[in-house]
Formats: C-alpha cells, sequence, structure tokens
C-alpha cells in the first residue's frame, strides 16, 4: 500500500488499508468537536463524501489510539473499533426479491449483525497480543462457551463435535471471528438461491442473531475480561448509508436501545442517510437516542482552518512521496495572470487605477478589484486571448468547497497527468494548464453527468412513476436555479459595482416552502452550502445560500470570492427559474439587478473576512 | 464454450439450421439488427426481443425494424435497467419455456447490458438441461465514432453499483477485496466502480498486444487503461484477448492466488466486449465465492457508440 501511496501522493485511499502509523502521521484534524464524538454516546458523523469522515473513525480506533495516546491497552479510554460498510457487504441484489417477505427484517438484522461480528472479532484476533490472552486461559475459554450459548440460543444447531471442539485460549478471538464469516457465508449461500424465484430453496443453517439477542451481551461480556479496558467499546461503522432500507432500519432499532455506557454505535453518513425509522417503525430522535455532528468546515481565506488544514495534509502527503516541497511550489498559478492581477493591484494601491479610493481601505480596494478587475479584461478580450486559468494552491482550496476529497481527488488526476506527459520525470509541480484542465473538467462533471445521477432520497419515490415525474421537474428547476445564479454572479463580477465577488444569495421575503425544497435538493446533492443570516428588517434570521465553488470554472467566477451576498425576492426568483433563458439575456444586458433587490455585506465576519458554508 | 467466428453473409448458413428461438434486443445501436434481420424470419419460431424500460427514439425504430421483419413471431418485453430481478424473472421464464419446448436457442448478445449478459449466461447454465444454447456477437467496426481516441466515450456517470443476480459471490466481510476490472472504452465508469468497491488490490485487463482482433480498438482502450492507471497511481495488469472467451478466462483464472497466498474477496466487473463478459461469467459460474459487479450508467453516448462491424461470433455453451 505504501508502495501505491508514493507512486500519487494525493490518492484517496481507504482508511481502512492505511496502517495505524501511517494512519497516525496522515491525521489532521478536520472536525470542530472531536471531543464530542470521543465521549460515550451514540452518534452520527455527517458529511459530504470526501470531508474526512472515514479518516477520523481510523483515528479513533484502537491501534491508532495506542499510538496516538501512547498507553497500553488497559489505559485507552474507549475502544474503538471500525467496521466499514462497503458495496461488498450486505446489500446484494438477491435480497430485494425479500421486499415484501416477514423473514427480511429478521435476515437482514443477521446479515449485519454477522458483519459487524465477524469485523470486531477479527480486529481482536489482530489487535490482542497473543501472550495478554495466554495469560487470561480460563476467562477466555469461558468467554468462548458464553459465545456458544448466545449462538445456541440464536438457533444454532450445534452438533457433539462442534460443541467440544474448544480453541486454546490465543486463539478464541479468531475462532468466533471464523464461526461468524462461516455463518455469513451461509446466509449469502440462502441468499443465492433467491436468485431463482421459484422453489430449490435450501434452509438457512446457522443461527438467527440480532443485536440485543446476540451482539451486545457478547460485546458486554468482553468488556469484562481481564485483557481488555474498562471503557466503553465504540462500534464505528463507516458509511452507514450504503445500508439497505431495510438495514438501515435494523441499525436505527439498536440505536434506539440507548446501549451508549457500554456499546456506543459511532455512524458516518454522507447526508444520505435512508431513514430514521426503527424496524417497529417508530423515530429515533437526536439528542435523546443520539447526537448529529455535522462535518462541514468554516470555509476561509488564507488566515483560517481550512485552508492551513489542506495545507497540512498536502504537506504530510508530499512528505511522505519523499517529496520536500511546500504546496504552494507544487501547485503553482499561472504566472502571467499572477503578475498582471499583481500589475492592477500595484495600480489600485498606488492611485493609478480608477478604482482606486473607492474602498474604507487601500487593502479592501486592492482584495475586492484586482482580480475582479482582471476578468473584466479578460471579458473584453478577443476570443484568442486566453481565459481565466483556475490555478495555484490556493485557487485549488477554494474551489474545493470546504471538502479535503475535492482537493485531494483532483489532484491525484493532475498527478497522474503531469506523469503521463513526462513519463521521464518525477513529478515535482503541477503545470498551471493541467491544474485548469483537471478543475474545469470536474466543473463540468459536476453540472452534467453528475447532475443527471442526482436522485430522490426516497427511494420508494423512484417506484412511483407520477412521483418520480414531479421529483424530474424539480430537478430541472434545480438545474435553471443554478445556471440563473451563476450567470448572475458572473455579471455581478464583471459589473461597476463596489462588491463584485458574489457567491450567495439570501432572501428578503420569507421564501415559499418549494422554493426550499429546491434548494434544499440542492445542498442534499452538494450544489449548494446553506448558513443562516440575520434579516433585512433585524427581526429575525433568513437563509443564505452559498453556490458550490467547485462550479467557479463552470460559470467563470473568481472562487476566492467571500465578502458579498444577493438579496434576491421569491418573486424574482421564481420568474427566473421558469425562464431561465431569457433571465440570462436580460442579466448580460442589465446586470445582476434583474435578480437582486441588493447586496449585502457579511458585516459579522468582516474582522477576518470570512463566511461560513 | 466453443466460439467461431464469421462473416455476416454467413448468419444464415451458420444459424440457419437449429435455430428455433432468437433472443435479441432492440437498441439504439445498429448491431442490435446485425444478425436478427439476416435470419430466415420463416425458420423461426420465436423472436423474443428485450427492450430496455429507458427507450428512445433509435430503439424504437429499431424495434419497429426487428417486428416488420419477424412479423407475428415478434415478441417484445420490457426489461426495466432498473429492476435486475425482474429481468431475471423474464430471463428464467423465456429460457424455461424454451428448454420444455425443447427448442434450440440463440441469443443475440451483441447490444446487451453487461448485466443482461451475465443474467442470461445464468439462466442458460441453470437451466439448459442436455441443450447446447448459442450466444452470438457482432462486432464493433468503431466505437464513440469519428471523435479523436482521447476524447472517445461510450457511457457517462454510475446510476448504483450492483452485485449481478446470480453472482453474489461469497465474499467476507474482512477480507481485503481483490476487484479485476477488463476495462473497456470507460475509463471514467472504471473509475467509479473503483471508488465504491475501494479495493485492496486492483487488476486491470488490458487487451493483449498479440490480439490480432484487439488492434481496430486498441490505441483508445490503451488510453482508457491509462488513464485508470495514472488517477490510481498503481495497479497490476494483465493481458487477455477480449474476442476470445477462452483465453480471457484462462487469464482471469491466473489472478487466483495459490492456496499458500491470503485469500482475497474478489470481484470481477468485465468492462470489455461482451465475448470477455461471457468468460467472466464462465469463471464465476465455476468460483461460486467471486462476485460479479456492474455499474449502470446514467447515460449513453446514443449519438455516435458503434458502427457494426462486418463479422460475428458465436459461442456455443454446452452442458
Amino acid at each position: 500500500m505504501t508502495t501505491e501511496f508514493i507512486k500519487n501522493p494525493f490518492v484517496v485511499k481507504s482508511p481502512e488499508d492505511i496502517g495505524a502509523e501511517e494512519a497516525n502521521r496522515l491525521f489532521v484534524n478536520v472536525l470542530t468537536d472531536l471531543q464530542k464524538v470521543e465521549q460515550p454516546g451514540h452518534i452520527m458523523l455527517n458529511g459530504p463524501r470526501g470531508c474526512g469522515k472515514s479518516m477520523i473513525f481510523r483515528f479513533l480506533q484502537a491501534d491508532c489510539q495506542l499510538l496516538s495516546r501512547k498507553c497500553a491497552l488497559g489505559d485507552l479510554p474507549y475502544f474503538g473499533i471500525l467496521i466499514r460498510i462497503r458495496n461488498t457487504s450486505p446489500n446484494i441484489t438477491e435480497l430485494r426479491r425479500l421486499a415484501d417477505a416477514p423473514v427480511r427484517n429478521m435476515l437482514n438484522e443477521h446479515f449485519i449483525t454477522m458483519y459487524c461480528a465477524a469485523a470486531i472479532f477479527k480486529y481482536l484476533s489482530e489487535l490482542v497480543p497473543k501472550s495478554a490472552t495466554e495469560d487470561t486461559n480460563s476467562e477466555l475459554l469461558d468467554y468462548y462457551r458464553a459465545f456458544m450459548e448466545l449462538s445456541k440460543r440464536s438457533g444454532w444447531r450445534v452438533t457433539d463435535n462442534e460443541a467440544g471442539a474448544m480453541p486454546r485460549s490465543s486463539d478464541v478471538f479468531a475462532a468466533i471471528h471464523q464461526r461468524c464469516n462461516g455463518w455469513y457465508q451461509d446466509t449469502i449461500a440462502f441468499a443465492r438461491a433467491l436468485a431463482f424465484e421459484s422453489g430449490e430453496r435450501p434452509p438457512l443453517r446457522g443461527p438467527l442473531c440480532g443485536y440485543m439477542d446476540f451482539l451486545f451481551p457478547l460485546l458486554c461480556d468482553l468488556k469484562k475480561l481481564a485483557l481488555m479496558p474498562r471503557c466503553p467499546i465504540y462500534l464505528l461503522i463507516d458509511d452507514a448509508d450504503l445500508l439497505s432500507y431495510t438495514q438501515t432500519r435494523v441499525l436505527n432499532s439498536w440505536i434506539a436501545t440507548r446501549t451508549s455506557a457500554d456499546v456506543s454505535l459511532k455512524l458516518s453518513t454522507q447526508l444520505g442517510y435512508r431513514t430514521y425509522r426503527t424496524s417497529t417503525g417508530t423515530m429515533i430522535d437526536t439528542p435523546h437516542d443520539y447526537s448529529d455532528i455535522n462535518v462541514i468546515d468554516v470555509y476561509t481565506t488564507r488566515r483560517g482552518r481550512y485552508v492551513e488544514r489542506v495545507k497540512e495534509i498536502v504537506q504530510k502527503r508530499l512528505k511522505l512521496a519523499g517529496l520536500d516541497i511546500a504546496p504552494e511550489e507544487f501547485f503553482p498559478p499561472y504566472d502571467p495572470q499572477e503578475q498582471r492581477i499583481g500589475q492592477i493591484a500595484e495600480d489600485i494601491r498606488t492611485g493609478k487605477h480608477p478604482l482606486s479610493g473607492k474602498g474604507f481601505r487601500v487593502a479592501d480596494d486592492v482584495m475586492r478589484y484586482a482580480r475582479p478587475e482582471y476578468f473584466r479584461e479578460l471579458s473584453g478580450a478577443a476570443k484568442s486571448t486566453p481565459s481565466y486559468f483556475y490555478s495555484g494552491f490556493e485557487q485549488l482550496v477554494h474551489i474545493s468547497s470546504g471538502l479535503i476529497r475535492y482537493f485531494l481527488e483532483p489532484a491525484a488526476l493532475m498527478y497522474g497527468e503531469q506523469q503521463a506527459k513526462h513519463p521521464d520525470s518525477t513529478v515535482n509541480r503541477i503545470d498551471p494548464s493541467i491544474q485548469h484542465e483537471m478543475v474545469s473538467r470536474s466543473a463540468e462533471e459536476l453540472m452534467t453527468t453528475q447532475f443527471k445521477r442526482v436522485g430522490p432520497e426516497d427511494s420508494e419515490i423512484e417506484e412511483d412513476p407520477q412521483r418520480m415525474s414531479e421529483f424530474q421537474q424539480k430537478k430541472y428547476r434545480l438545474q435553471s436555479l443554478i445556471e440563473v445564479l451563476g450567470g448572475t454572479f458572473r455579471a455581478k463580477l464583471l459589473s461597476d459595482d463596489a462588491e463584485r465577488r458574489v457567491f450567495s444569495i439570501a432572501f428578503t421575503d420569507s421564501p415559499d416552502p418549494t422554493l426550499l425544497e429546491l434548494f434544499e435538493l440542492g445542498v442534499q446533492a452538494g450544489y449548494f452550502h446553506r448558513k443562516t443570516i440575520g434579516n433585512k428588517d433585524g427581526t429575525g434570521r433568513t437563509p443564505l445560500y452559498i453556490l458550490t465553488r467547485r462550479l467557479a470554472p463552470y460559470f467563470k467566477l473568481d472562487p476566492s470570492s467571500f465578502a458579498g451576498y444577493l438579496f434576491v425576492t421569491s418573486a424574482r426568483l421564481w420568474t427566473a427559474i421558469q425562464t431561465p433563458g431569457a433571465t440570462l439575456r436580460s442579466i448580460k444586458r442589465e446586470g445582476a439587478s434583474v435578480l437582486s433587490v441588493a447586496t449585502g455585506q457579511l458585516q459579522l465576519f468582516a474582522e477576518d473576512n470570512t463566511v461560513p458554508l | 464454450m466453443k466460439t467461431g467466428r464469421h462473416n455476416l453473409d454467413q448468419v444464415r448458413a451458420v444459424l440457419g439450421t437449429g435455430l428455433d428461438v432468437i433472443i435479441c434486443s432492440a437498441s439504439f445501436e445498429e448491431r442490435c439488427v446485425s444478425i436478427p434481420l439476416r435470419i430466415d424470419p420463416g425458420l423461426v419460431k420465436r423472436a423474443i426481443i428485450l427492450i430496455s424500460g429507458r427507450a428512445d427514439s433509435r430503439v424504437k425504430e429499431n424495434l419497429e425494424r426487428l417486428r416488420a421483419h419477424f412479423g407475428a413471431k415478434a415478441e417484445q418485453t420490457v426489461c426495466s435497467p432498473d429492476d435486475p430481478i425482474a429481468t431475471f424473472d423474464v430471463m428464467n421464464r423465456v429460457i424455461m419455456e424454451c428448454v420444455d419446448g425443447g427448442q434450440d436457442i440463440c441469443v443475440d448478445m451483441s447490444t446487451f447490458t453487461h448485466e443482461w449478459v451475465l443474467m442470461m449466461y445464468r439462466v442458460v447454465r441453470k437451466r439448459q438441461g442436455s441443450r447446447t444454447v448459442r450466444f452470438v456477437y457482432t462486432r464493433a467496426k468503431e466505437y464513440a465514432v469519428g471523435v479523436p481516441v482521447a476524447e472517445k466515450w461510450l457511457s457517462r456517470g454510475i446510476r448504483e453499483v450492483r452485485s449481478v443476480v446470480g453472482y453474489p459471490g461469497s465474499l467476507m466481510p474482512t477480507r481485503p477485496v481483490h476487484l479485476i476490472v477488463l476495462v473497456g472504452l470507460e475509463f471514467e465508469r472504471a473509475l467509479g466502480l473503483i471508488d465504491a468497491y475501494e479495493p485492496h488490490k486492483i487488476s486491470l485487463g488490458r487487451a493483449d498486444d498479440g490480439d490480432q482482433d484487439a488492434r481496430a480498438h486498441q490505441e483508445a482502450h490503451v488510453w482508457h487503461v491509462s488513464r485508470v492507471k495514472d488517477a490510481l497511481g498503481e495497479a497490476d495488469e494483465f493481458p487477455f484477448p477480449p474476442y476470445n472467451p477462452e483465453g480471457t478466462a484462462d487469464a482471469i483464472e491466473r489472478l487466483f492466488p495459490d492456496e499458500t497466498q491470503s485469500p482475497l474477496s474478489t470481484i470481477i466487473a468485465p468492462m470489455n466486449t461482451k465475448l470477455s463478459t461471457l468468460a467472466a461469467a464462465e469463471v464465476a459460474a465455476r468460483r461460486k465465492t467471486v462476485q460479479v459487479c456492474y455499474a449502470q450508467p446514467v447515460t449513453y453516448n446514443y449519438d455516435g457508440y458503434s458502427i457494426p462491424g462486418t463479422e460475428f461470433f458465436v459461442v456455443e455453451i454446452r452442458p
């Protein structure tokens, strides 16, 4: 695995495949409330794909914690075990045939239980040193007997041979792992027979196990062993939204049991968690049953935390790859462009530019106008003039929109492309042209191919033609909304207005629920971020929607824009959504005022010029 | 499996006798009619036309051409790309009817999805009894017609990644995953699949340089394989002959570790020719622990997917 890593330092590897030492070296805390995750209690760690959830879970695993805390096993404050839900796991297609069968819930719970149990005991068999197990001989054998007893109660028809075959104490965890794996395979075999709709189904061999009757008591007994720390066990279930609808309801039933003092369930989701209903139909609630933690960072300028975190992550990866190069040097900007922007900035600073003195401070003018003025120069130029180059470490960080994966994935493609173009030399920088090409392509895909993939959260909608048709209409409107806003922000960027760098909108009135639903779909699909700000009247708060900066190359926007937002009314926005083509033509002729009522300034954050996502 | 290749002029001569039922698909590709329209409708008892639920105008046109050719013997069946269970049941019912009726079956898989090929193979293997079933395939002269190599695309996006019905494998939850990808001309789809499974080990199948049949598409294919490798940083490659199912099956078999090495949970993702997909099916049928997966695309290059070649292959699936 390390060999592959060196080849392309930006490859997004599964944290599960990274050793504890490497994980510790690479780990950068992207979470404000890591402490909250480390407390006992069920948690849902929510965040878009690529924000670092899996890496957090990897870091919380016992082996990483032993290295990080430099302590003995018995001194750990919690015992974390990572359980990765992937496409390989229990959601095989044949199980869909059980959609209406009464056995569905039991079989799915058994699947997940065996999946978790196998992962837990494999981990224990690898982590706990043999020497520790030899000292607790009889205790471990008693534990194995307890496991057998629980299995028998769940329906395991143990043969005399099996009853008499006790493993050595040092092999108890491995033996339990093997048993659970075997029962998992038996269930797969049962599922395989479901392929053909009629007859020939062999009976399910082995027990039929659940959380409360099997896994939870097994884990409680595990905690009592002398070799285990006296602390809660955390089951770190990664990508829980990859479970099927039925399996998700089963997991919710586990959460509802409130066993967190002994066993806490920490789930990571990509904002696509299928349901909050349990198998019996009741709902799990926050904070009574679990806590929600959203892994969304404050996306900031140079002084901000996110940029520094990305820098730290990139530096660590480059160093691990044997490249002692600063991220800014590895991802250099396009020099002629930066020189020209620098010249404009200098003109503004020295009063030679028409825009000098417009703002309160010279530094404000430089930041506010230098790059937008460059955009204006390009927009008026002949077609043969190069367009704006999206390149340079900072620009790439901004385009990633607060999600580390959206920096690393394009970076991995850039590295591959650079290597392909220069196969005989070591890659120690990425050409600005390659940086630009990759982020532009990603932006194009986000608006085209990936947009087509946006689907309803509730899979039942897909089965109802009427509802699906309504959803498609909603999607079409969302696309219009994004196009109109992108065009408006572009017009704003090229205007004479005081604040041109705008990426967000807020409402002057109370937006109707249908409009909000549209924005929410955009948030779920990753095209917008949502926050609230004080409304214009000062009587309450209104939602602020920020377009993802990943679309900056698509709409030719300055991704480092932070300070401003547009105020819009629901009526104008609806008109724009319904007539996007006409609206965009009007915007081209008349500017952003077609849509916006006024421009707002986020005074609350003026101090460090930051905008929350 | 026994494979033969022939010129399309020979369809009647090669398939003419012993052809009771032709199962084909109505597709946006012209290849979907290359073989069926050359079959003498008088000799055929049934022509079963599978049609995807998301039919566009080209699909409907080709459906009408097939219906016109086979007349009253044509039967069409809708197979939703979003409901593989229902599609599997359709295939199972059709094959059972034909076998129970003592009919000889020929399956034109030229424009089947890879998932359909795999499911049909599974059903045939289960239901064929003592009968030999023939799978036929028209090769393409060109893919992603008229565009440079670096711009060729056949499909975009991934709607869903799923195991193929009939090939759930027996993946151990705690075993690392070995993903074998028979890369075609869809590096984005391959990368999406790899991203979904996050395997411990990746083996990328690359069309054998020495394979004459593969030469026509070799440049584009190598470009796509390179793109996958560049994005991954490192992956094992293995050669396979995409127009030779037996050779492909052997190439895949060689990837399985001997008993002294740590076992991996193996998944195969066939994304090259349908002939090589049959090979993957054959391997997975022998090794029941192997899962075969499918990445359902969001959209296809409807306007320029392919133009038909002049040859077709016949693969006999013997009991």
